[in-house]
């Protein structure tokens, strides 16, 4: 694009009597952009529509034999700079044609809108059929010409379309949104923030707003997020403990220190003490069992020493009257 | 506090497991020497690393998309196949689904731990289901309605109690979704191929009255919580006049609703008031009933209003009211969102209106930020945009300003499901392709094509018009191509318009790139005669042949120097003139007659010239040529005079 | 009519058309009675039934594949686009001309199409370095810049005296669990923490195996708990009962006896009733002390065990307290 500016440019001086032509248009069009300022200042607040600056002005412009000698001299222009080992003559007479129009047609806020060249030299020709030297370029032309003619023709519905669409409208002016000063309703120091009455209903909203804009996963990690996000996949920075809540908030001393629960009950001395402090020791260096289940299972001792009271003692006592016996023996 | 350094270590043997990471951590000792700053651990979700990383990954062009098969074979590439493909994918996991709902007994070993809850079989309630509370809470959670609906009888049975705070709950489930199931949450092709059949049907009313939602109503002590969840309901459901009544009624009594019963309220009050004045009215009207409860106006509420205006059909008015509502809500702090936007762009820009560059402004105003969804109507923000730029403005530069917009950050979401992507790239490649230069357009063509875009026949024949006006013949063949992978060739006006483009234009075969298009044309007409031929005769919506096209054909045919299949083509013609309407014209025919004598058979010249002669053409210029190209012998040249003689 | 016309035309020109349509069917049938009819001859009896002519499957034409996408991959493309997750290997899809696999004689190796070798291997191509540096910028923000003023160990040692080491683990498995995970392993200098003689004792015994002596690191391994934190817990419970507990002094620690002793003291050794027996050999009067050094590396001697210096500066002693030279 650069070279072809710069050889745009060197075209455009090489032709001195062009860019006299060039600079006769620039100036009328500068008289026409002025007046256009002037209307979109005035009524850009009510945002009325600004008279278009459409094919009306093509006809109120300089007369015709000044825009065959544009024309003409744009398509000198475009094969000097194509002779010159430039870009292809088309490009070049599009963009010449585009640079002149856009000056006559801009707000001077926006970008020019581009044009086609055939929708121009359509509505340049409205006058009269200029006639041209038999160009590449004027054969493609008047094909097109024919060409649309017979769609047009032979596709009726589409014509309101071929006919927009064959230029960009130009700026009507922007739009100031957020100019007006509005209703006078609310103001910031009255409003309070209510709470909403329906949270099941909030919740609802949210998810489907948030289904509306789940796509089909469009890569490797994407899928990987919808799985993890589905529970399919672990989460990442794996954690072997990842979601076992039932254990999360069991203290260790609750595994460890067993002998709370043989308060109350176990004798302090004595072979039951003696087993039901092993029992502890043992499942507290086990660390596949719950803390509940170390703990019921040293209560089921409870109720089995419970109920077997009687022979327990029976026993005890035997054996504390046989082992003074023992010793001596 | 304590340092954290990770380490990882990994085993040798890749059956054992790996040890993944080693945590070291230190403690601080009591004495603080110098003073040392740990920075806080950056909290991360689960998903954090893994989005951080799909960010780095861009778009293949080349690629189909990632839900298909990337094979050579299973690239779907028209818009059937790859709505049929990626619909056959979630069939699949749908009969996969349902052969582990009808098989329950074998998928109830569950050894992953933590137990996976999608691999699982549903819950299926039955009579003799033990139900409490909580099961109904986690039914509304997960969104389950008919089963919700179900253990809500079935506790009622029961006699079981449920609260009231439970029983509103699923009063708004059921308002929600007007007690119907919706699409499930992981069939995610079904929704992005539902091509707007959702909309389509919404906008009648469907509220099922007297329904369940109603005798949950009647149940409950009429709070304003209830009268809000049934109002939106009712809204949503365009049960217009009983939503407006209750409104009334939630009024008299002193009930406070809140700013989004006021909000659906306000999406349906095109229903409620018929003219455009009387329509702004209302809505002003709602607006000053919630400033003087003190409520506070959201995103819901613009996005509300501006819906509302836009149904008024006076142009004047409802543009000076969005802009009013527009700055007020801009004062309180609202920022529009893209579903605003939207209803701006409607109001604005309308096709029996003027025209309005507000487009430009909004443009210009959100360049370059990124979006989140804040209501349904965001998604529609770009195909309506993307629509004024083509049918509207005719401006490609908005257009293209607005596709950047599309790309930049995670604004691709927004883009709603596939039917609204598609009309967007259409409505993009119709604008483009009329007005930029066909080297550029060629080049977002092949970007986007096949894979994220594939044009209708529509675009089709405006990209066809585009290389006709820019004589980019050599363009056609491939987009012959394309049109034969896109299965457009059942399309009559496109089959005729590349026949006449080709015909119409011949190749300068001083051109470079020219070479050998003569032969592809060839080609390319016997692909279309063959297809037309060969087609099966039962089929109900098959192409015909008109003169006009199999003159095309042998022209083109004749200039690719395939003269055996000209004379083919044209002796089929003449077989069937009866029952081929039109016929070849006469420039054909001289080609033809120039292939003839190429190909020494003076009797097929002769045919020609009956034919021309039969239907009424000049045939003398045809006779000439014959005579002049062929060394006849007498009963050719007696016939030849005798069919010219005859006219 | 035209549509039957053109119907009867062409599968006339075509033979090879089987015709399923009834009245060609029929049309079909008509002839070949004629044709029975006109030949005058024995009517054959064909006992097995004639092959019914099977009605012609709709032949899907199926589309011709388009060529492989290598074709249209442009030179410059972004590779980690292309492939940006684990992948197995596709030949359509890497435009490089790979060659695997047993080779015949005087025959090339396989090409990449087709070839089972090639898939079997895990490929790498999704991270090239260009796709690492990409993921690398893209994680930075989860990093959080190094602490000042603790770059080298001492530092590390000097501010931060105990080290926890706590592991996870991953393995192909369904089950997320692993038992090894709940270790949790407790590391400090004992040098970091005060003790007086008797707590040092005390809490070297009560440690034990734990201590290593060399480097002075106390080494508490943890795995009673089923879970991490719950270890950690215990562990930091352990340190500190220990450390506290040292400080306890019992009463039966008071019959603490010399066969208990951890390290010899020549105080309270026979040693030095021998020596000084030596020493005050057969004078009375003034019992001579013995020489502190001759002590000291008496107690080297014996608590570090023999060694060229030990036992020199023993010999060394020993020579001066006998006065030899």
């Amino acid at each position: 694009m650069i070279l072809s500016r710069f050889s745009l440019n060197k075209g455009l001086r090489a032709f001195g009597g062009f860019s006299s032509s060039v600079r006769n248009v620039r100036a009328f069009s500068d008289d026409k952009d002025k007046e256009q300022k002037l209307n979109t200042e005035g009524e850009t607040k009510d945002n009325n529509i600004i008279p278009k600056p459409g094919k009306k002005k093509f006809k109120k412009a300089a007369p015709v034999k000044k825009e065959g000698n544009i024309e003409e001299a744009i398509e000198d222009v475009a094969n000097l700079i194509q002779q010159k080992g430039g870009p292809k003559k088309e490009k070049v007479q599009a963009e010449l044609l585009s640079k002149l129009l856009g000056h006559i047609n801009a707000t001077g806020e926006q970008k020019a809108p581009e044009m086609n060249l055939s929708d121009l030299i359509s509505g340049m020709k409205v006058e009269a059929e200029a006639k041209k030297p038999q160009s590449f370029r004027g054969q493609y032309v008047r094909k097109t010409m024919e060409g649309m003619k017979k769609a047009v023709e032979s596709r009726p519905r589409y014509q309101n379309q071929n006919r927009r669409d064959m230029k960009a409208h130009p700026n009507t002016g922007s739009v100031n949104l957020f100019g007006d000063k509005g209703l006078n309703l609310f103001q910031e120091s009255i409003l309070k923030d209510v709470p909403s009455l329906c949270p099941t209903w909030d919740y609802l909203e949210k998810r489907d707003l948030k289904i509306a804009v789940t796509h089909p996963p469009a890569n490797y990690f994407e899928e990987m997020i919808l799985w993890t996000e589905q529970g399919k996949l672990w989460k990442f920075p794996i954690n072997n403990e990842q979601d076992w809540d039932s254990e999360a908030n069991v203290d260790f001393s609750e595994h460890v220190f067993l002998d709370q629960h043989l308060e109350g009950w176990c004798p302090t001395k004595g072979p039951v003490r003696h087993f039901m402090e092993l029992v502890c020791v043992g499942l507290s260096k086990n660390p596949f069992v719950t803390a509940q289940e170390k703990k019921d299972h040293i209560l089921w001792y409870q109720n089995y020493f419970e109920d077997k009271k009687e022979l327990l003692e029976k026993l005890i006592i035997d054996v504390s009257e046989s082992k003074p016996k023992q010793l001596d023996c | 506090m304590s340092l954290i350094r990770v380490s990882t270590t990994l085993n040798s043997l890749r059956q054992s497991s790996l040890r993944l990471s080693t945590v070291i951590s230190r403690w601080k000792s009591t004495e603080a020497a110098e003073s040392i700053e740990i920075p806080n651990r950056i909290h991360r979700s689960p998903t954090a690393i893994l989005e951080a990383l799909a960010s780095t990954v861009g778009r293949d062009p080349t690629a189909p998309h990632y839900k298909y098969h990337d094979d050579p074979y299973m690239v779907p590439n028209s818009n059937m196949t790859k709505r049929t493909y990626a619909m056959a994918q979630e069939s699949g996991r749908k009969a996969a689904k349902w052969i582990k709902e009808n098989n329950r007994e074998l998928f109830m070993h569950s050894e992953a731990e933590p137990p996976i809850a999608a691999f699982a079989p549903e819950m299926v309630f039955t009579e003799e289901s033990e139900v409490s509370e909580q099961t109904l809470k986690d039914l509304i959670q997960q969104c389950e309605i008919t089963d919700a609906v179900f253990v809500y009888n079935l506790m009622k049975t029961k006699g079981i109690e449920i609260d009231d705070a439970l029983k509103q709950s699923l009063l708004e489930l059921v308002c929600f979704y007007n007690n119907s199931e919706p699409i499930s949450e992981e069939f995610i092709e079904e929704r992005w191929f539902k091509q707007g059949a959702a909309n389509r049907d919404r906008l009648s009313k469907s509220w099922k009255d007297g329904d369940l939602a109603e005798q949950l109503f009647n149940e409950l002590p009429k709070t304003a919580q209830s009268y809000s969840a049934l109002i939106r309901g009712m809204c949503k459901y365009y049960q217009v006049e009983r939503a407006y009544a209750l409104f009334h009624e939630s009024i008299e009594k002193q009930i406070e609703l809140d700013t989004k019963t006021f909000n659906s309220l306000l999406l349906v009050s095109s229903f409620i008031k018929e003219s455009g004045e009387m329509r702004w009215e209302f809505c002003v009207d709602l607006l000053r009933q919630m400033k003087e409860r003190q409520l506070r106006p959201d995103i819901g509420t613009l996005n509300a209003a501006l819906k509302t205006i836009s149904t008024i059909g006076h142009h004047k008015l409802c543009r000076t009211g969005a802009i009013k509502v527009l700055s007020e809500f801009k004062a309180i702090g609202i920022e529009p969102s893209l579903g605003s936007y939207c209803y701006v762009l409607n109001i604005f820009c309308r096709e029996k209106g003027p025209t309005s560059h507000v487009l430009v402004d909004i443009l210009n105003e959100i360049q370059g930020k990124e979006f989140q969804i804040q209501d349904i109507r965001d998604t529609s923000f770009f195909v309506t945009a993307m629509e004024i730029c083509r049918n509207h403005l005719h401006d490609k530069n908005l257009a293209k300003k607005l596709n950047e917009l599309l790309h930049t950050g995670k604004n691709y979401d927004l883009i709603g499901d596939s039917y609204k992507e598609s009309v967007y790239y259409r409505h993009y490649f119709g604008l483009l392709c009329r007005t930029e230069e066909l080297e550029t357009f060629m080049e977002t063509y092949n970007h986007l094509v096949p894979n994220i875009y594939i044009p209708e026949p529509g675009i089709m024949e405006e990209i066809l018009k585009a290389v006709e006006v820019n004589g980019a013949l050599e363009l056609i063949p491939r987009l012959w191509t394309d049109m034969t992978v896109f299965e457009h060739v059942n399309r009559e006006s496109l089959v005729l318009q590349v026949l006449k483009i080709m015909q119409e234009n011949k190749p300068m075969l001083n051109l470079e790139k020219h070479q050998g298009l003569n032969e592809q044309f060839a080609k390319i007409a016997d692909n279309i005669y063959h297809k037309i031929a060969d087609q099966d005769p039962i089929k109900v919506q098959k192409l015909s042949f008109s003169g006009q096209m199999l003159g095309d054909i042998i022209s083109l045919l004749v200039r690719g120097a395939e003269n055996q299949k000209a004379i083919d083509v044209f002796k089929f013609a003449e077989d069937h003139q009866h029952s081929i309407p039109g016929t070849p014209n006469e420039s054909v025919l001289l080609e033809l007659v120039d292939a003839c004598i190429e190909e020494k058979s003076p009797s097929v010249a002769i045919s020609c010239l009956q034919y021309s002669v039969e239907n009424n053409m000049n045939g003398l210029q045809l006779a000439d040529k014959i005579k002049k190209g062929f060394t006849l012998n007498e009963n050719h040249l007696a016939k030849v005079n005798h069919l010219v003689n005859e006219k | 009519m035209s549509q039957l016309t053109r119907f009867l035309e062409r599968n006339l020109q075509n033979p090879s058309l089987r015709l399923s349509a009834i009245q060609i069917r029929h049309l079909s049938s008509q002839a070949e009675e004629e044709k029975s009819f006109d030949d005058e001859e024995f009517r054959v009896l064909n006992l097995r039934p004639t092959q019914v002519q099977r009605q012609q499957r709709r032949v899907y034409k199926k589309d011709e594949p388009q060529p492989p996408r290598t074709k249209v991959m442009p030179v410059d493309q972004d590779w980690p686009n292309v492939w940006p997750g684990p992948r197995t290997f596709h030949p359509a899809s890497v435009p490089l001309p790979l060659r695997q696999g047993f080779t015949e004689k005087n025959a090339p190796p396989p090409s990449k199409y087709g070839n089972a070798e090639l898939m079997k291997i895990p490929n790498f191509l999704h991270l090239t370095p260009p796709a690492i540096n990409r993921q690398c910028e893209a994680l930075k923000k989860f990093c959080t810049p190094w602490p000042k003023n603790l770059e080298t160990a001492e530092k590390w040692e000097k501010h931060f005296p105990v080290e926890i080491v706590k592991s996870d683990y991953c393995h192909a498995l369904p089950s997320v669990r692993q038992p090894e995970a709940r270790k949790v392993s407790l590391k400090i200098k004992l040098s970091n923490l005060k003790f007086d003689k008797h707590s040092k004792d005390k809490f070297l015994r009560l440690v034990g195996d734990r201590y290593n002596h060399e480097n002075d690191v106390l080494t508490i391994q943890t795995d009673r708990c089923p879970t991490k934190k719950q270890n950690y817990d215990y562990a930091q419970y352990l340190l500190t009962a220990c450390y506290y507990e040292s400080f306890e002094v019992e009463d039966w620690e008071a019959t603490k006896s010399l066969a208990d002793m951890e390290v010899y003291e020549f105080e309270h050794n026979k040693s030095k009733i021998s020596t000084e027996a030596i020493l005050n050999w057969g004078s009375s009067g003034d019992k001579k002390k013995v020489d502190p050094g001759f002590a000291k590396s008496v107690e080297t001697l014996i608590n570090e065990g023999e060694n060229e210096y030990n036992l020199k500066k023993y010999k060394e002693e020993s020579k001066k307290l006998l006065g030899l030279k």
